[in-house]
């Protein structure tokens, strides 16, 4: 279970402040892969990056007891004069992997990537499909309870999208995954439910078909029996909100 | 299975350590020797440069040592700050993995450059000594102090520099060529009792010029050491930094890793 305890995320712009989320309460559904869903720049990946512990609330509290990836094929984070397999090294030691943990995984990365020398190779050198899947062959190397996703589901040719989407749902059996997406394909192929995020507010849809719907109908209806978590805890209802 | 907070610290710093090790022995082709070649032949240019220029200026004291005493912790200094100056902006892909952050990076590049010029400091004095210069330390402990007060001022400073080019990128520029004038007013390539008398008390402003006679006095027996010097200066300057450094990290942190 994750959960968002009066979350306040803004941005300094050169038009004042800009709050993405203003006191946002919400509880993810624990065991369930959840899609995030709402047009750009509506906070999702803010959202994501937020719960990855990527990006510091202003206020309040992600709370949680699971293991949370980095963004899933994150080709940014490798330092590109060293070699792939510096790279992979360094994110084993950081995540506290043992000598032998740690040959497993670059053997796994290095054999999942399939990018033959280059794995020994400085990264500077790749090509962005290598990098890629040095990347996505990273994320798939450690065991965490969530894994994030931000709409890098289709890299590399078409045997890799392939492979990678076997190893994403073996990962699945076992784990969870937070989606953020536009391809709404995947998120109904992936997702159990729907987070969708509009005006600073996250509504729970616990049917994804219906999720969608509300999301490309652009008018949100609440789905039936769900709240707009963000007005309030379903244990203390406020009373306003009746009367309104 | 979770990990402890120390644990998660240990493991981000040994990595981060390697992987700045690794990057600046990748970046040349000599990779490890010249990672101490660098600033050895840096120092050994400038000693024989001005070893030629003038030869005994003060009594007793070797002038190839007298720089190198002078030469060896500045250039510390001036690297640590410089490479905790940069460390953000070379390392910003890195913030994307949660345990590490901007402070991470700051400890491992100051332990990285210690390391290196210790080491620098220590092959030199021995090659100075075979050749048959006087490089015995009067006093090893004053020494060690004076040369972890260069090290924790570097550090200090480079975390001021940090904050300050995240808000205004340009002082990066102003901040190198200030090295400059530093490195003429502390007293390294020669020394300051040689100077008029009157400049003497602006002259003692400079941290800088604490921290070097400080070096000097605990190498050499019979130094004398210029009227003014304190051994708290360069402390107080250490803590006022670190303090305005840290309560600005503190509020920038969050900014630093940000994406820009």
């Amino acid at each position: 279970m994750i959960e968002l305890r009066a979350l306040t995320k803004s941005y300094a712009t050169t038009h004042g402040r800009h709050y993405v989320f203003r006191d946002l309460s919400f509880t993810f559904p624990a065991g369930a892969n959840i899609a995030l869903i709402g047009r750009n720049g509506a906070g999702k990946s803010t959202l994501l990056r937020l719960i990855g512990g990527i990006e510091t609330p202003d206020r309040g509290r992600v709370v949680t007891e699971r293991r949370i990836s980095w963004p899933v094929g994150l080709a940014g984070g490798f330092q590109g004069t060293l070699t792939g397999r510096d790279n992979v090294k360094f994110v084993c030691r950081v995540y506290g992997a043992d000598r032998h943990d740690m040959a497993d995984k670059v053997r796994f990365v290095e054999e999942f990537a399939e990018i033959g020398h280059y794995f020994d190779q400085p990264v500077k050198t790749y090509s962005s499909g290598m990098r890629s899947r040095l990347a996505f062959g990273l994320s798939m190397a450690f065991d965490f309870d969530y894994y994030l996703i931000d709409e890098v589901l289709s890299v590399g040719d078409a045997q890799f999208r392939q492979k990678s989407k076997m190893m994403l749902e073996e990962k699945l059996a076992r784990a969870n995954v937070i989606l953020v997406s536009h391809n709404m394909n995947d998120v109904s192929r992936l997702c159990d439910i729907a987070v969708l995020v509009q005006d600073g507010q996250a509504i729970l849809y616990p049917d994804v078909a219906e999720g969608i719907r509300a999301y490309q109908g652009g008018a949100v209806t609440l789905p039936e029996g769900a709240r707009a978590p963000a007005q309030g805890d379903g244990a203390n209802p406020r009373p306003r909100q009746s009367a309104a | 299975m979770t990990r402890s907070a120390w644990h998660i610290q240990k493991a981000v710093l040994f990595a981060l350590y390697l992987r700045e090790l690794k990057t600046r022995f990748g970046a040349h082709r000599f990779g490890a020797l010249w990672l101490v070649l660098e600033p050895m032949a840096h120092v050994m240019v400038m000693v024989t440069l001005f070893s030629f220029i003038r030869d005994r200026v003060v009594p007793g004291v070797d002038f190839a040592v007298f720089l190198l005493v002078g030469l060896v912790p500045f250039f510390m200094f001036k690297s640590i700050a410089i490479r905790i100056m940069e460390g953000v902006e070379g390392n910003r892909a890195l913030f994307s993995y949660r345990h590490i952050t901007p402070m991470d990076v700051f400890i491992t590049r100051a332990l990285l450059e210690v390391l290196l010029y210790a080491l620098v400091y220590a092959l030199l004095l021995v090659a100075m000594g075979m050749y048959g210069l006087d490089v015995r330390i009067a006093h090893p402990m004053d020494a060690l102090l004076a040369f972890a007060q260069m090290a924790l001022f570097g550090f200090a400073l480079g975390v001021v520099f940090s904050i300050l080019v995240s808000y205004l990128p340009a002082a990066k520029i102003v901040i190198r060529i200030m090295f400059i004038p530093l490195y003429l007013m502390s007293g390294i390539i020669f020394p300051v009792a040689r100077l008029p008398h009157d400049l003497l008390p602006w002259l003692l402003w400079n941290p800088l010029l604490h921290a070097t006679e400080l070096s000097r006095a605990a190498m050499f027996a019979a130094y004398p050491l210029v009227p003014g010097i304190d051994i708290s200066y360069v402390p107080l300057w250490t803590l006022c930094a670190l303090f305005a450094g840290l309560w600005f990290y503190r509020y920038r942190r969050f900014v630093l890793v940000a994406n820009p």
